[in-house]
């Protein structure tokens, strides 16, 4: 196990998914949503190595109904978050979706945005979003590859919240899996660049 | 801003002149710089400072423990010295070993604590450290004054005068890293604390504690060295000496990369300098505090040296800016209505841009009551700026970027001297560089650095999209486009978010965005080394902490004037 500082989660989880393909918006959501499950004691850089080895689909319409195969929890996650206004007001149910845990982190982005507590399903888990605290009688169960069907609707779940964390502890294949995502984001050193990109200048021995 | 905010009469700067990289590349520090704000407030609060430890032999070589006890944290500065082989000192990131290292530990450290950084920080990156550490440092000697003082000292003598001013200080600190890197503890952690809620306070608490423990080694070193007839280094000459910093490309991405925290500490100033301006008069003793300082403003200038042929050419502006400064307060004082207004009205007229934004600054000296609170708006705590609103229409999406990047609009993408260059990430020490994007094969590694292109681009790609779409439906298969729409929003609501210049130019220089950042952290003596790294002084003139109850905690920035 290592033990990494969150800004770390965030720069690894950001680095490796820009390395596994996806863009540098979609990298952004992918550290932020891995730091806040990782606050919460989540398993979130887990659950982004998992989803970068076998992706998910995006949807094609904000419906989130026609995808095939399962959806890619980042890309419906956004999808969510960016239309913040609509969730909440009835219920909102996708199915076949990969890495379902990736997909909690924008669900309370949207709740702290709408102000609207959201009563989130995951095949009969139930996870509570207020926007600031996260509720789950069970938070072992979230740990799951993929779920069939998740029902969002207004409401709580009545549950104490989950401990707050400021560390991550990572497995080391975890990391590794991560780490070589990240690595194709790094341009191999050449000579060349290596003064000029670093900035060759006068001596610094003086 | 608060509530209470005082009412301005004149509006703050338009970020169309502010934003600019020659004006950025052109900043001074002022009240609201990091390092003043630290020893004002540790002044203010009675801080205590120890040196609890000093185990360093003759070669150099041991340990040393200086902690620094504020209202209700202590903070430790954990430091080793090394025998450094001279072939092996370098400055830039790709070293491998230093002169000394540090780390600053939150709290008052063990034995074991002690043990444990010992097996990381003399290693730096290739290290861990916990979250018990707060920042984790190296710094390099100066060869030439290094060896000078100390031979002067341990032949009984006090170090020449003229060295000492053509370098500044005895080591150059390079990286200083916090928030979190290298398994150090977030910002987060301390960020409640009162005095950390500021940028960087940690980081130039690290620094301003190896100032101290870099000025007890050279004395150590000429001990070892002279024995009986050594003399001590006398304390207005160890005032004189600051501490250097080497920076490189690594700062440059930060300030795009955090743009509402960069907006904050440029609203912050920008409010600061609106607030003077609209002063509808200024009283004798403000007049005097102001000519007082123009006067030491001067001698640093004077003290203030470089070769990089920019740099002479911009002192060169300072030293005629000061001068036409000095005349203007001749002729026609500050006794007008809205005395400050009138003199920055003429003085961006008058003065280049290095000397209108040293005024800038020095204007807001005789103000602490107006300027100082600003800086507790200078954090960045607004986490839900990073949302994007995807229920706003494409229309609405293109008429933003029409409003705030106009500038980005404005220039021809498609010249490849628009795009020479390109941002990216070296395999070999993780660090940010810039390359030729036609000359190297670096393009495929591009970081998200050129906002400008990035959000002109995305102007273009919407041009064809219904009006009334969300743009939610339009990010859903253009995903590429997603960081520079989350920017477009973000420079809505922040207006000094974004630099107004293409930062992948064959035109661009790096060192305005190290200076931009410099200037706020407190730094002087801007020496350029190229167009991409720089040399500072830190703290140069700073009360040493058992000086710093009585001295001078605040205006210690500007040397005193020659009579």
């Amino acid at each position: 196990m290592t033990d990494l500082s969150l800004n770390e989660v965030e720069a690894t989880a950001k680095r490796a998914a820009r390395g596994a393909g996806l863009s540098w918006g979609m990298a952004e959501e992918a550290g932020k949503a891995v730091r806040w499950l990782s606050a919460q004691g989540l398993p979130g850089c887990a659950a982004l190595a998992d989803l970068l080895d076998a992706p998910g689909n995006a949807p094609t319409s904000l419906d989130l109904l026609s995808s095939s195969g399962p959806l890619c929890p980042l890309a419906a996650g956004v999808a969510l978050s960016d239309m913040a206004g609509r969730l909440g007001a009835g219920d909102t149910v996708l199915s076949d979706v990969a890495q379902p845990l990736l997909l909690l982190p924008f669900l309370q982005a949207a709740a702290r945005q709408t102000g609207r507590a959201l009563r989130v399903g995951i095949d009969g888990t139930m996870v509570g979003l207020d926007g600031a605290q996260v509720t789950c009688s069970d938070p072992a169960d979230l740990d799951m590859p993929h779920a069939r069907r998740i029902v969002i609707a207004p409401g709580a779940v009545p549950a104490p919240p989950l401990p707050q964390h400021t560390r991550a502890e990572v497995t080391a294949d975890t990391l590794e899996r991560l780490n070589r995502y990240a690595h194709r984001t790094y341009a191999p050193a050449t000579e060349a660049s290596r003064l000029l990109g670093a900035g060759a200048g006068l001596s610094d021995n003086d | 801003m608060p509530e209470h905010a005082p009412q301005t009469t004149v509006p703050r700067r338009d970020p169309t002149t502010v934003m600019r990289l020659s004006r950025l590349g052109s900043l001074h520090q002022c009240r609201l710089s990091f390092m003043r704000q630290l020893t004002r407030r540790m002044q203010a609060e009675g801080w205590t400072f120890s040196r609890s430890v000093f185990e360093i032999d003759g070669n150099g070589v041991g340990h040393a423990v200086y902690t620094a006890q504020g209202p209700s944290h202590a903070y430790s500065l954990v430091a080793f010295a090394h025998d450094l082989p001279a072939e092996k000192r370098s400055d830039r990131v790709i070293a491998d070993a230093w002169d000394a290292t540090f780390a600053l530990y939150d709290g008052i450290p063990d034995a074991g604590d002690i043990e444990r950084l010992r097996a990381n920080v003399p290693v730096q990156e290739a290290g861990r450290i916990s979250e018990r550490e707060l920042s984790l440092s190296r710094a390099n000697r100066s060869v030439r004054l290094w060896e000078h003082v100390v031979d002067a000292l341990a032949s009984g003598r006090q170090p020449d005068a003229g060295m000492i001013d053509s370098v500044g200080y005895l080591m150059r600190t390079t990286a200083v890293y916090g928030s979190g890197k290298f398994g150090a503890a977030d910002r987060e952690v301390i960020a409640d604390r009162p005095e950390m809620q500021a940028p960087f306070q940690a980081e130039m608490l690290s620094v301003y504690l190896t100032r101290a423990f870099i000025r007890d080694l050279v004395q150590h070193m000429a001990q070892a060295r002279g024995g009986a007839q050594t003399a001590t280094l006398d304390p207005a000459i160890a005032r004189s000496l600051g501490i250097g910093n080497s920076t490189g490309l690594g700062m440059a991405p930060y300030i795009v990369n955090h743009p509402v925290l960069f907006n904050n500490w440029i609203m912050a100033r920008e409010e600061a300098i609106a607030r003077v301006r609209s002063l509808p008069s200024a009283s004798a003793d403000e007049i005097a505090t102001f000519r007082g300082l123009l006067a030491r403003m001067r001698a640093l200038a004077d003290s203030w040296h470089s070769e990089h042929p920019i740099q002479i050419g911009k002192l060169k502006m300072l030293h005629a800016d000061l001068d036409a400064l000095t005349a203007r307060l001749e002729e026609t004082g500050l006794a007008g209505p809205m005395p400050w207004n009138a003199l920055f009205d003429w003085a961006e007229t008058a003065l280049s841009e290095e000397g209108q934004e040293c005024l800038a600054s020095l204007m807001l000296e005789p103000y602490p009551d107006l300027v100082d609170g600003l800086g507790s708006c200078m954090s960045d705590t607004n986490t839900d700026a990073f949302r994007i609103d995807g229920s706003m229409t494409v229309v609405q999406v293109r008429s933003l970027i029409e409003t705030h990047y106009d500038w980005a609009l404005a220039i021809d993408w498609s010249d490849p001297a628009a795009q020479a260059r390109a941002w990216y990430v070296s395999e070999e020490k993780l660090e940010p560089r810039l390359g030729e994007r036609f000359e190297e094969p670096v393009a495929d590694y591009e970081q998200p650095l050129a906002p400008g292109r990035d959000v002109a681009t995305l102007h273009a790609a919407l041009s064809d999209r219904p009006k009334d779409q969300p743009v939610a439906a339009f990010l859903l298969a253009h995903t590429g486009h997603r960081h520079a729409l989350r920017r477009v929003q973000i420079a809505a609501r922040a207006p000094y978010a974004e630099i107004h210049d293409n930062t992948i130019s064959d035109k661009v220089l790096p060192i305005d965005m190290l200076r931009a950042k410099l200037a706020f952290f407190g730094a002087t003596r801007f020496d350029p080394r190229s167009d991409r790294w720089v040399r500072i002084a830190m703290y140069q003139g700073a009360p040493y902490p058992e000086e710093l109850a009585t001295g001078d905690a605040d205006t210690w920035v500007y040397p005193e004037a020659e009579t």
